[in-house]
């Protein structure tokens, strides 16, 4: 299957895929917008409609190998690892300007931890600032990518009590598991710990928000695994489509829930790229 | 960097459309040169269908960049005749010749009279 690349000038997420192909020895042909834009706009047209744009236009590269349209570096490279094994852990970075997120150690499939490591040590060789994020579940792998010094900021975020774990994140939570997590992401320089206001489909398939009752039990699993009160915490609400913004003094009920249990917890606003 | 042109034989909308009335008394509606540096490259342009009508002030049509995806506002209100179809191959041709083969619709206004700006009026807005 032959690998097509759409790049940009000076484009460092483009360059990096293109040094993994050629290190690999996978051939490729790249098409740069601008000094190809024959080719890249008759591309553009035919298959606009699988082409996703950031805020800031076309994400480049854009990587075709004639069965998937890939973008997004940590995407593309996932998918040339193990194809779409790790799309679980390598989502869309919301992160532009030299920066990559949407990489979340817990998600990581068993098996492929080789795989996500090299990953993410790729990613910050080339040049990008890394966002490693976990919901606490596999400390054990996030231990092995910090210690590797590549991760640049790590986030750990709560996205349930822990009954809901299962629903929300994808598997169980253990609090031994929670606690290392803790632990690791405290002794990063640059760490931010969140309790998520997440929404899930819950049953009957419509989308539920955690309510501020179980944001106090998600805060009240923290305390039980760490055992710190003054644990700071900020209590953030997760962007969903198709539910309205909680922001503002809807989220007050949520922060107060926590604050009962870890006494430091504030309120944060969403990251604006 | 050549200065962008804003001819006087036609009406502008604050929204950086022109409006220029044909010889069949329809009017062929534009961007501008202004509108089309901010733009870059155009790659792609979604155009409506003939018959579609269109309130001034609303958009008839997406206009893509590698960088934006921007709104086309009608500079007058009135229902598709014609659509340029040259786009569909080149749409580069809206950088090129903003003012003439790059057009992108052609109407029957409902009301010739309906307030626009003029060139001058145009130029000063995206000047100031």
């Amino acid at each position: 299957m032959s690998i097509t690349l759409y790049t940009a000038p000076n484009c460092l997420r483009c360059k990096i895929v293109k040094e993994f192909l050629a290190k690999r020895g996978q051939g490729y042909t790249a098409y740069d917008f601008k000094e190809d834009k024959d080719i890249f706009n008759n591309y553009y047209r035919a298959n606009r409609s699988s082409i996703y744009r950031n805020p800031e236009g076309v994400e480049f590269p854009i990587f075709d190998d004639g069965n998937v349209i890939k973008q997004g570096t940590g995407e593309i490279l996932a998918y040339l690892l193990s194809g779409r094994v790790l799309e679980s852990c390598v989502t869309r970075s919301e992160l532009l300007h030299g920066w990559i997120s949407g990489l979340n150690v817990s998600a990581c499939p068993a098996g492929q931890e080789e795989n996500f490591s090299t990953l993410i040590r790729v990613l910050a060789k080339g040049g990008l600032t890394v966002q490693l994020r976990s919901d606490g579940r596999r400390s054990d792998l996030l231990k092995t990518i910090l210690d590797e010094g590549t991760v640049s900021r790590m986030v750990l975020d709560i996205v349930a009590p822990s009954r809901l774990y299962p629903t929300v994140a994808g598997g169980p939570i253990d609090l031994e598991d929670l606690n290392r997590s803790i632990s690791l992401t405290r002794s990063h320089a640059d760490h931010l710990i969140r309790i998520v206001v997440s929404a899930y489909a819950g049953e009957g398939g419509a989308m539920t928000r955690i309510t501020p009752a179980e944001a106090g039990e998600a805060a009240q699993m923290v305390l039980d695994a760490c055992g710190n009160r003054m644990l700071p915490v900020f209590v953030e609400a997760a962007q969903n489509a198709g539910l309205e913004p909680l922001e503002g003094q809807a989220l007050l009920p949520y922060r107060s829930k926590v604050r009962n249990v870890l006494v430091k917890a504030e309120i944060r606003k969403p990251e604006a790229h | 960097m050549s200065e962008l042109k804003y001819p006087d034989d036609r009406r502008y909308h604050a929204e950086h459309l022109w409006a220029k009335q044909a010889a069949d008394g329809s009017w062929v509606i534009g961007i501008t040169d202004f509108a089309q540096d901010q733009l870059g490259e155009v790659i792609f342009i979604d155009l409506p269908e003939a018959g579609a009508h269109f309130k001034q002030g609303i958009s008839c049509a997406e206009i893509e960049s590698a960088k934006v995806v921007s709104p086309a506002i009608v500079p007058l209100s009135g229902a598709v005749v014609e659509v340029n179809a040259a786009l569909n191959d080149t749409p580069e041709l809206v950088n090129s010749d903003p003012y003439g083969q790059g057009w992108l619709i052609r109407i029957k206004a409902d009301d010739p009279n309906e307030a626009t700006i003029t060139a001058a009026q145009y130029k000063a807005q995206v000047e100031a």
